[in-house]
């Protein structure tokens, strides 16, 4: 090739120009810098320690634990006549939560405190006389909140306009208000959904946790009841008769739910209170002592020692490049070696080097790894010697067969014929021919290295179980994985993609460095 | 004048190569006629092989691609065809034996398998018959023990065996165009001689027309009746035989003949060529041959030379012998033949 | 007579080759079956033959690339075939090689200065510009540019490559070249450069050439001497004009009358052979060539020949010629 351009040929840059047509590669090989970035320098940027537990350091961060746990809402009553009255004005008033082990529940000045225990979700009464509201509780840990869904938070009656006289005959119309905040106005629908909700938590009371709701009588669906049956008596679909002369309170009622229609029949009368308004009917708290889902303080979560996860897997990237690199390296230095000397000596060397090749490859990978820890003893250090030995044959053989290939070249028996020594003869003109395919592989075993290594801890043979690496977190967090989200998925992201990128990386490298390969 | 078999008009292939397309054979035009055997010559890189794949419209693609002329073969032109007509050619009429003997066969199957596979497909044969027809071929190629030989594999042959069988298989079904690309080279003279004078033999049997590639001329005045000269894509010359050897007019011809040892008579100094073929793409204008040859004139550089004609049924590419230079034609002539030794 | 450059006495080389799982018996190719042949200084000697005859085998033997099974390779008086490594090392300056493969034969990977630096670090030339110089120069000598000094070896064509290959055979000054076939794999036109460069070159340094071809043509342009080889042995060997002009051996005769001549209008009479070349592992017991030979008698079947003087410089080993 005659090429009389400015720039001389350099084999870098050729390989270069291959290498950066391939899109995925350039990617990988971004992500692999950027994994090892994170490799070195991850421990001084991670937010947390990652072998405390979050609670003890949110002191030193700043973090205000009470915000996580305790909230409070505020109680409104609402009058029959549509005024409101403050929550700390309302007397008799009783708060209680359904499952006291996930959310206690106070009054307090404001309104109603609410305070998170455990993750899960449960129910708050709040009664006031003869009325009463519910809200829901919603602490977010492990648990999986199956069988949440929204219950009736009030009911809001229309009172009758007026004075009512002896014999007339009015319908009730109440609307029931979720506590997701979805509001239903139509009896049936409200009767169906009440007969739905509270046949399964009558169910659930029979597991003897849930604290009775107040007045437990056997009440199904939308129920009606007279207070003053002298004023006005109903029927059971919420049709009122005045029979006498009075203020009459019909009590409307769906599971715990209570409110008051204000019917008056002659006479003036105060105002009674109808139903009481809770500001949030659904409060969402954090379990800050175990398993915090993703969020904005803790992006992967923490685990089951409530450690933050992103921390451990920044710190655990360290020791699984450390794996990854020094086991494969010390491999590759070894293979190359015995390759070569096996591969140009030919002879018992080469016997022997093959034969020893031979046992290694005869047993599985990770068995063989087992074996070099159980004889070494668990240890980062010893996984790293366990991985390196058996790389150690898988370079012995791509470097034995290239070897044997170029030492047939016509331009090593042109050196040879010219009196170069063997050692210069390796140096110089096979070893770099076996560079390319060596630097391959390099890449490629790292990500089996990584994966090896991952097993290996996960396997509790990395020694210290509660250190932050990617196998270890895995193995502990598996326990609560049928639960827990988080804690397995994001170390395992990360394993899948490092091991990934230094794969795609290794592939891309194999295709710019081929010569075989063109375009 | 008889049909021809062949007539290649204008064609032209390209390949691409780090995204620039480049013309490999630049509108190269030569016909070949019932039982005649053209030989085209040129060094590596001149485009000769790719004008055969062409033909048999074997490119591979891409990054390859025929991108202009017509290719005629009895008058219709196979770039028009489907590639399933285009099959049904391949090996029943126009027929290809490859340089290469070793590889050019399936190792795993027998020699007779092999035979069989073309007859099979083009001829509307039996298995019996294909094995009757195969055998016949086998001996027809001179294979000694043709009935053992149908059996064997082909790592049992030697090379000049190897390559009486893809000969066998490239008349097989009687084509009326056999296309040698090269098919003594990777042979040792004494079989070469052996395989020439069976395919001399062959063509006077079978009426077949040959188009002959190699790089040796020597074999081209043996087997040959017409002669194409390539360089760089281009045809350069192109004459029957007898002229283009006693009267080589393209100062390429001229120096490849004077550039070859001969075994006939010791020469002290050969003639040679300076400098190397320009890389396909390099040369934009002018004759391509300028940089090398040594009767160069400022025109050269600058307009391409048509294919001029000379005489009847010989063409060169040369402004030498332009009209416009009629008058400098004779001693122009002269200087180039001078490179070049009378026999 | 003076002390020739190479004394090649009774040359043997054999392949062992093993066969057989469960009984081992080893048979050896008998690629180089005791030759003799000598090479003056100043002299080309062409050693012809058809692939497999053993021609390139003796070229490595010489060089001692593979092993001498048996025999003399004299070069200067020196046994080459019994020298220890280290010594053998040192004589290799004297005798280089050119191969055939311009393309296998340089490293892709080096540099022009690097692969002609080799041989001046391998034999003791440890000035980094004394190298330069010396490089520089060779490139000169065998027509490169200076200028390609930091190309790598790939990136030039066939022709330019032989030349790189050439220029590290005689940057040690050698006497002796062994060229395996040095202009098989160019173009024709290239091959005319190389040829007149190699004749430039003898010229120029008074070399000796073993130079080892398939091409009749060039041996017969190139060679003052000729060694025509058949599977292992040698046919006819003696001065080039007297066996292009008048061939003993059979063999010779039809390797001659083989080759096609490049004029339509002085075709020849042509012998064609019948059959292959035998496996030089079991060779005929006669003469190598009695299966194909058209000449065959019942000696030739039974008598290896040896080599007999048929003239000034002309040697056969045919029973042709056997005086009784």
């Amino acid at each position: 090739m005659k090429q009389n351009e400015a720039k001389p040929y350099s084999p870098f840059r050729a390989f270069l120009a291959k290498f950066l047509k391939q899109k995925m590669a350039v990617v990988a090989f971004a992500v692999v810098v950027a994994i090892m970035f994170v490799g070195i320098f991850g421990s001084f940027f991670a937010p947390y320690d990652p072998h405390r537990p979050v609670t003890a350091q949110y002191p030193e961060k700043g973090i205000d634990l009470d915000q996580l746990t305790n909230t409070s809402v505020v109680l409104e009553g609402v009058m029959s006549d549509g005024t409101t009255v403050e929550g700390s004005e309302l007397t008799r008033v009783q708060v209680e939560s359904e499952n006291r082990r996930i959310a206690s529940v106070r009054q307090s000045q404001r309104g109603i405190n609410v305070n998170a225990n455990t993750s899960g979700f449960t129910n708050a009464t709040v009664e006031a006389g003869e009325v009463s509201g519910v809200f829901q509780v919603v602490v977010e840990g492990e648990s999986q909140f199956e069988g949440r869904e929204a219950v009736v938070s009030r009911l809001e009656p229309v009172h009758p306009e007026g004075v009512l006289n002896e014999g007339e005959e009015f319908q009730i119309d109440v609307t029931a208000v979720l506590t997701d905040g979805t509001e239903i106005t139509d009896r049936g629908e409200i009767h169906e959904l009440a007969l739905r909700l509270y046949e399964t938590e009558e169910e659930e009371d029979t597991s003897g946790f849930n604290a009775p709701a107040s007045n437990a009588e056997a009440i199904e669906g939308l129920h009606f009841q007279s207070l003053n049956e002298e004023v006005a008596a109903v029927d059971e679909n919420g049709i009122v008769t005045i029979t006498g002369e009075g203020e009459g309170i019909i009590l409307v009622q769906t599971g715990p739910v209570k409110s008051a229609v204000h019917v008056q029949a002659g006479g003036t009368a105060e105002p009674v209170l109808a139903y009481l308004t809770i500001s949030e009917p659904n409060v969402t708290l954090t379990d800050i002592y175990k398993h915090q889902p993703p969020s904005s303080v803790h992006l992967f979560g923490t685990d089951h020692q409530n450690r933050d996860i992103f921390s451990r897997v920044i710190h655990g990237t360290q020791d699984t490049l450390l794996i990854g690199f020094v086991s494969v390296a010390i491999g590759a230095f070894l293979g190359t070696v015995l390759g070569l000397l096996a591969g140009f000596y030919g002879r018992w060397v080469d016997s022997l080097v093959t034969r020893m090749t031979d046992v290694l490859l005869a047993f599985p990978g990770i068995l063989l790894a087992i074996a070099v820890i159980a004889f070494l003893g668990a240890g980062i250090t010893n996984i790293i010697m366990a991985v390196a030995v058996f790389t150690v044959p898988v370079f012995i053989r791509i470097v034995r067969g290239s070897t044997l290939a170029l030492k047939e070249m016509t331009y090593v028996e042109a050196s040879r014929s010219i009196g170069v020594k063997d050692p210069v003869i390796i140096f110089r003109h096979i070893f770099p021919g076996t560079l390319s395919v060596v630097l391959v592989y390099l890449t490629m075993r790292i990500g089996v290295a990584i994966l090896i290594g991952a097993a290996l801890s996960f396997l509790g043979l990395g020694g210290d179980i509660t250190a932050p690496e990617w196998g270890s977190m895995l193995s502990a967090a598996k326990d609560n994985s049928g639960t827990v989200f988080h804690a397995t998925f994001f170390p395992g992201l990360a394993i899948v993609i490092t091991v990934l990128s230094f794969n795609i990386f290794g592939d891309g490298l194999r295709d710019a460095l081929d010569p075989k390969l063109k375009e | 004048m008889t049909e021809n078999v062949l007539d290649i008009q204008d064609l032209e292939v390209s390949f691409k190569s780090d995204g620039k397309e480049v013309k490999v054979v630049n509108g190269i035009s030569f016909s070949i006629g019932a039982g005649e055997t053209v030989g085209v010559v040129g060094e590596s890189g001149c485009g000769k092989s790719v004008t055969s794949l062409s033909i048999m419209r074997l490119i591979p693609s891409p990054p390859g691609r025929i991108s202009g002329g017509k290719i005629l073969y009895k008058g219709e032109n196979l770039l028009d065809k489907k590639e399933r007509d285009m099959r049904k050619i391949r090996g029943n009429d126009i027929s290809m034996i490859f340089q290469e003997p070793m590889t050019s066969l399936n190792p795993v199957f027998t020699i007779g398998r092999q035979i069989d596979e073309v007859l099979l497909l083009h001829k509307n044969m039996n298995r019996t018959q294909a094995r009757r027809k195969s055998i016949e071929m086998l001996e027809l190629v001179g294979i000694p023990r043709a009935e053992q030989i149908y059996d064997s594999h082909p790592f049992e042959l030697s090379g000049g065996m190897r390559q009486r069988v893809m000969i066998a298989i490239g008349l097989a079904c009687e084509p009326q165009l056999l296309i040698a690309d090269e098919p003594t080279t990777a042979l040792d003279v004494t079989i070469q001689a052996q395989i020439l004078d069976l395919m001399r033999g062959l063509k006077n049997k079978t009426n077949t027309a040959i188009m002959f590639i190699t790089h040796d001329l020597g074999v081209v005045a043996e087997m040959c009746d017409k002669v194409v000269v390539m360089y760089s894509g281009e045809i350069v010359e192109q004459a029957d035989v007898d002229t283009l050897f006693n009267d080589p007019k393209h100062p390429y011809t001229v120096g490849l003949l004077g550039s070859l040892p001969k075994v006939e008579e010791k020469q002290d100094r050969l003639f040679s060529i300076k400098g190397q073929v320009p890389p396909p793409g390099t040369v934009e204008k002018g004759c391509r041959f300028a940089g090398r040859c040594s009767h160069v004139m400022p025109r050269c550089t600058e307009e391409d030379p048509p294919l001029l004609k000379l005489k009847d049924g010989h063409d060169a590419r040369c402004w030498l012998y332009d009209d416009q230079f009629k008058g400098k034609e004779a001693g122009a002539r002269d200087t180039a033949a001078a490179g070049r030794k009378e026999p | 007579m003076t002390q020739p450059l190479l004394d090649v006495k009774n040359l043997k080389i054999h392949f062992p080759q093993r066969k057989g799982v469960i009984k081992k018996r080893t048979t050896y190719v008998k690629a180089v079956d005791g030759i003799s042949f000598t090479v003056n200084e100043g002299e080309t000697l062409g050693l012809v033959g058809e692939s497999g005859c053993g021609k390139s085998t003796t070229g490595r033997g010489i060089t001692r690339l593979v092993p001498v099974t048996d025999g003399e390779v004299r070069y200067e008086g020196t046994d080459i075939a019994s020298l220890s490594k280290s010594e053998l090392r040192e004589q290799r300056k004297n005798m280089q090689m050119v191969f055939q493969d311009p393309y296998a034969s340089l490293n892709p990977r080096l540099t022009v200065e690097d692969i002609l630096a080799e041989p001046l670090k391998a034999h003791g030339v440890k000035s980094r510009k004394e190298r330069r110089e010396r490089i520089e120069k060779m490139m000169d000598v065998v027509g490169l540019n200076r200028k390609f000094i930091s190309r790598y070896a790939h990136e030039f064509s066939g022709g330019q490559r032989q030349r790189i290959g050439i220029a590290r055979a005689l940057i040690l000054n050698p006497k002796l070249i062994i060229a395996d076939e040095p202009v098989a794999a160019l173009d024709v036109s290239i091959q005319a450069q190389i040829l007149n460069l190699l004749k430039d070159l003898q010229e120029e340094f008074g070399l000796a050439y073993l130079f080892i071809s398939h091409d009749l043509s060039v041996v017969r342009h190139l060679c003052d001497q000729t060694a025509v080889m058949y599977l292992g042995r040698m046919a006819e060997v003696g001065n080039t004009d007297k066996i292009f002009e008048n061939p003993l051996h059979p063999y010779t005769q039809t390797l001659l009358s083989a080759i096609p001549i490049s004029n339509p209008r002085q075709q020849k009479e042509r012998i064609i052979l019948q059959g292959d070349v035998p496996s030089p592992v079991d060779p005929p017991k006669g003469c190598a060539f009695v299966g194909r030979c058209p000449k065959a008698h019942d000696r030739c079947h039974s008598d290896r020949p040896e080599l007999q003087k048929m003239g000034e410089d002309h040697y056969v080993a045919c029973h042709l010629y056997d005086q009784n």
